[in-house]
């Protein structure tokens, strides 16, 4: 671990300029300046105008909460359907993978509205209200959308981890293992799972943009009041203002992952 | 190579597909004479029974629309439009990465860098709202044709694809410059567009198809994002809807394509799921296809490399 | 009760199913005595390797035994269960692997990797382990056991991640070692250090080596009985010293003649395709196979191990078969 703050200072200060930059741009492209009737600290939904703090705060912390508890179930749902795969056998493996590939074709916005709408189909069916769909500017929901947000990402992290643990299964240290006469549970448990973890790693950030975007469609589509949704209906200096909230603690991680996964690189490389 | 890709059974799959979903969408509406539109259904004795829209139950296979057109037509009406576009914006989005790439490696291209890192943290239908909404504005106070709006709107969605795509085309050229047969050629003397033209672009192809198919595939999600938040290609028309007295002002995409199908009608997703989740599928499935194309492309490379 | 340890017979070894059977091993027949070192030597392809790996059973999933015995210590292992093989592997036949770079896991210390073994066959109360591993990373010549306990597989260098390897393979006492081209994979330097300590372990516990290797250097050094091996055959068998004095087979006499001599001063070092258009027969019959390079297709034409001296065998094609050739 070899974390440097200089070079996350310099990724804060690039991620600034390119925000500038974006924000800037169409008005510059179609000669219209941002909304004049609108002050620097206000954003519009539906024509109502709404200040920038302290709502943000509040809204942030929904979103993310939504977001890594998402994340969160994805990566043991995830860990777990893999794990059950490996006791399937070898040709019914390979339909598990063509199904993953058909699932993950799945456009988020398809499941966000298939989910949402068969939920509402089983309420007017049977009565039973399996979650609340929809949000209200002051009615939370986290159950509904948590789980919606969950799909994609368990199927992508399954499609990954399988082809990871396929991978795994014929190094030679497993072989090694085997030979040394440890059980195969044991081995699937403490060897290979440990070093899918690892590898797992730096699939992170791609995991990570694709979820930001789905977050956005879900805010959309279920009607809830998240940082989605500010950064959706500002412009100016409010945008770069939501943006900044999602990017300096975003950026954080992936400058973390990176110096991590750096470490890994340069002790492979002594080793080569 | 393309011999070799047709010999991939899943490439052929996902490929015929799509070719047979373009055709019968070029021949469907004007060969076959089909019935476009029931507004109202009725009994054996010619009583009205019902109003449009109608559920896939009531008029097989896919249902109507809030106008009583049938979804069937509508969507393979808008199939050409749908997937043209998103080849066009997919091969303009290769094509300048690949020229920017090529020749502003120099300057280590900080301004694309810069835009590249703030993308990841907006999320594309977002980027593209932002550049449309100002467009649209603009071409409500002087109105600039339907043909120069769908052309600057695909500029649009071309510009917003390219920076990500040239700092993974610099770092694609950057990784095969590194390699050792490189590192010898220009021992042995060889100048840097010779390099370029003799090893790094071919080497570079071969990646150039995949890369372009899973192009397609964020443009046609990104496509179908911009169509909730009611970002029509071609622009969009109000007109007045319902009976007489419960007139509603409705926008209705002009150009027919599979994301103006689900925005026109997203605010009638809970009474008509249908209207939505139809296009949608079809989304899913020429998506579906092309995954099924990008594993055939990656199979032959792998066949190729062993 | 047989003083052999390890016996093979007549085993066959095939990869792949229907039409791309590939048989790896045919009618291979060898036998390790207790305390003894036997040497299995053959280029690369022959199938050494798969030949070792079956003795653990632990063949890659589309190989499989198909027939013959493999006996060790009086018991059957081809027809042991999986849970028997286990208590097996590692406790009584240990394996030393040829690519130690990639034999051990990246991600895990390299002492926890040491002590799974004993964990998982020795009743050792865990707070114990450490100390056993320090021990056994002494053995094996480190000087600094505790420091190395904690290092990561990447921290260690190629010579010091094989006697790992090695500390793995012997932490649970094995009577045989099947130790597959232990020095491939080093430098020059290292090689010794690397196949004395498997040679002092042997020693020490009067267990069994079954070597595995393409090197004659190594062969004449360690080994006691001498197998070579080629295309899946043995082509010939004996002790070590009738091997190097009487070699018969032209593929053996090719083998010997690849060591550089330092009498010799010819100016091309020889290779064993020199040897291989010999068509001198053995007693009126041919040598099977008749060709000696793996590029060439093998012709396998029926063919036997015949005893040319006592305790000595070289593999020739069945009388009927081929007749001779001066």
């Amino acid at each position: 671990m070899n974390f440097s703050f200089t070079s996350y200072l310099k990724r804060l200060r690039s991620i600034l300029i390119g925000v500038l930059i974006i924000s800037f741009l169409p008005s510059i492209f179609f000669g219209i300046a941002p909304l004049q009737s609108m002050k620097l600290w206000e954003y519009t939904i539906e024509n109502r105008k709404y200040s920038l703090f302290p709502d943000i705060f509040d809204k942030f912390f929904y979103s993310m909460t939504i977001f890594f508890t998402a994340l969160l179930l994805g990566l043991l749902v995830a860990l777990l359907l893999t794990f059950l795969a490996t006791l399937l056998p070898r040709p019914i493996k390979r339909a598990v993978y063509g199904f993953l590939t058909l699932l993950e074709s799945l456009p988020d916005l398809f499941i966000v509205i298939a989910l949402q709408v068969s939920a509402v189909y089983i309420f007017k069916k049977t009565g039973l209200l399996i979650a609340n769909v929809s949000g209200a500017y002051d009615n939370r929901i986290f159950f509904f959308p948590i789980l919606t947000l969950s799909v994609l990402p368990t199927i992508q992290l399954f499609k990954i981890t399988f082809l990871l643990m396929k991978e795994e299964q014929n190094k030679p240290y497993i072989t090694v293992a085997r030979a040394m006469g440890l059980g195969n549970l044991y081995i699937t448990l403490n060897h290979v799972f440990r070093n899918i973890m690892t590898s797992l790693f730096q699939y992170s950030k791609t995991i990570f943009v694709f979820m930001l975007s789905n977050l956005f469609i879900l805010e959309y589509v279920f009607n809830l009041n998240g940082i989605m949704t500010i950064m959706l209906n500002t412009q100016g200096v409010s945008f770069i203002i939501t943006v900044l909230f999602i990017a300096i603690p975003f950026s954080f991680l992936f400058e973390v992952m990176e110096s991590y996964r750096g470490g890994l690189n340069v002790q492979k490389e002594d080793a080569a | 190579m393309i011999v070799r890709l047709l010999k991939q059974p899943q490439f052929l799959i996902g490929f015929l597909f799509i070719v047979s979903l373009i055709l019968l969408s070029f021949i469907y509406p004007s060969i076959m004479d089909v019935q476009k539109e029931s507004k109202f259904l009725y009994d054996e004795n010619e009583v009205i029974v019902g109003v449009a829209p109608f559920s896939p139950k009531d008029m097989p296979p896919f249902g109507t629309d809030m106008n009583g057109k049938h979804l069937l037509y509508l969507v393979l009406e808008g199939a050409k439009y749908t997937i043209l576009i998103t080849l066009v914006i997919t091969f303009l989005r290769i094509f300048f990465a690949l020229f920017f790439s090529l020749f502003h490696r120099k300057s280590k291209s900080t301004f694309f860098d810069d835009i590249v890192q703030a993308t990841l943290y907006i999320p594309t239908a977002i980027l593209a709202y932002m550049f449309m909404v100002p467009l649209f504005v603009k071409d409500a106070t002087e109105p600039m044709g339907m043909m120069t709006l769908i052309v600057v709107q695909c500029l649009i969605l071309v510009g917003i694809g390219v920076p990500p795509l040239v700092s993974t085309f610099s770092e694609e050229i950057r990784s095969i410059l590194a390699k050792d047969y490189i590192v010898s050629t220009f021992s042995l003397g060889s100048k840097k567009p010779y390099v370029y033209y003799k090893h790094v672009l071919p080497e570079l192809s071969s990646k150039l198809l995949l890369l372009f198919a899973q192009q397609a595939i964020q443009t046609l999600i990104l496509l179908a994002h911009l169509g909730v938040l009611a970002v029509f290609i071609g622009g969009s028309k109000t007109v007045m809807m319902g009976d007489i007295f419960n007139l509603t002002p409705a926008t209705i995409s002009l150009s027919g394509e599979w994301a103006g199908i689900i925005g026109q009608s997203y605010q009638k997703l809970l009474t008509a799921p249908w209207i939505i989740l139809v296009p949608l599928s079809f989304f899913a499935f020429t998506i579906f296809s092309i995954n099924l194309m990008i594993q055939g492309i990656q199979n032959s490379l792998e066949s190729n490399k062993s | 009760m047989s003083n052999r340890l390890l016996e093979i017979n007549n085993l066959n070894i095939a990869f792949g199913s229907g039409k791309n059977v590939f048989n790896a091993v045919t009618d291979l027949s060898l036998s390790v005595s207790k305390g003894q070192t036997a040497a299995l030597i053959g280029e690369s392809g022959s199938g050494k390797s798969v030949t070792s790996l079956s003795v653990l059973k632990i063949l890659p999933a589309n190989g499989r035994a198909e027939s013959g015995s493999i006996r060790f210590d009086d018991k059957e292992i081809l027809q042991m269960t999986e849970k028997e093989m286990q208590k097996i592997r590692g406790n009584e036949i240990s394996m030393i692997f040829q690519d130690a770079i990639a034999s051990l896991n990246p991600a895990m210390k390299v002492g926890i990797q040491i002590t799974e073994g004993l964990k998982y066959h020795k009743q050792i109360a865990k707070s114990e382990l450490r100390t056993v591993a320090l021990s056994l990373l002494e053995q094996v010549g480190f000087h600094n056991p505790a420091h190395i306990f904690d290092q990561y597989p990447s921290q260690l260098s190629g010579g010091m991640k094989q006697r790992i390897l090695i500390a793995m393979a012997i932490s649970c006492r094995p009577k045989l070692i099947i130790a597959d081209e232990p020095t491939t994979a080093l430098d020059v330097t290292i090689q010794r250090q690397v196949l004395d300590l498997i040679a002092d372990y042997k020693i020490r516990e009067d267990a069994s080596v079954l070597m595995i290797t393409h090197d004659f250097g190594v062969v004449a050094e360690y080994a006691d009985w001498v197998y070579v091996m080629f295309g899946g055959r043995i082509v010939e068998s004996g002790d070590v010293f009738t091997i190097f004095n009487n070699p018969i087979h032209p593929y053996t006499k090719g083998l010997i003649g690849c060591i550089p001599s330092m009498e010799s001063d010819s100016e091309r070092l020889k290779s064993v395709y020199d040897y291989s258009f010999e068509e001198a027969g053995y007693k009126g019959r041919k040598f099977a196979p008749e060709t000696y390079s793996m590029e060439s297709k093998v012709y396998h034409a029926p063919s036997s191990l015949i005893e040319v001296e006592p305790g000595h065998y070289v593999r020739l094609f069945d009388e009927n078969e081929v007749t001779i050739v001066g």
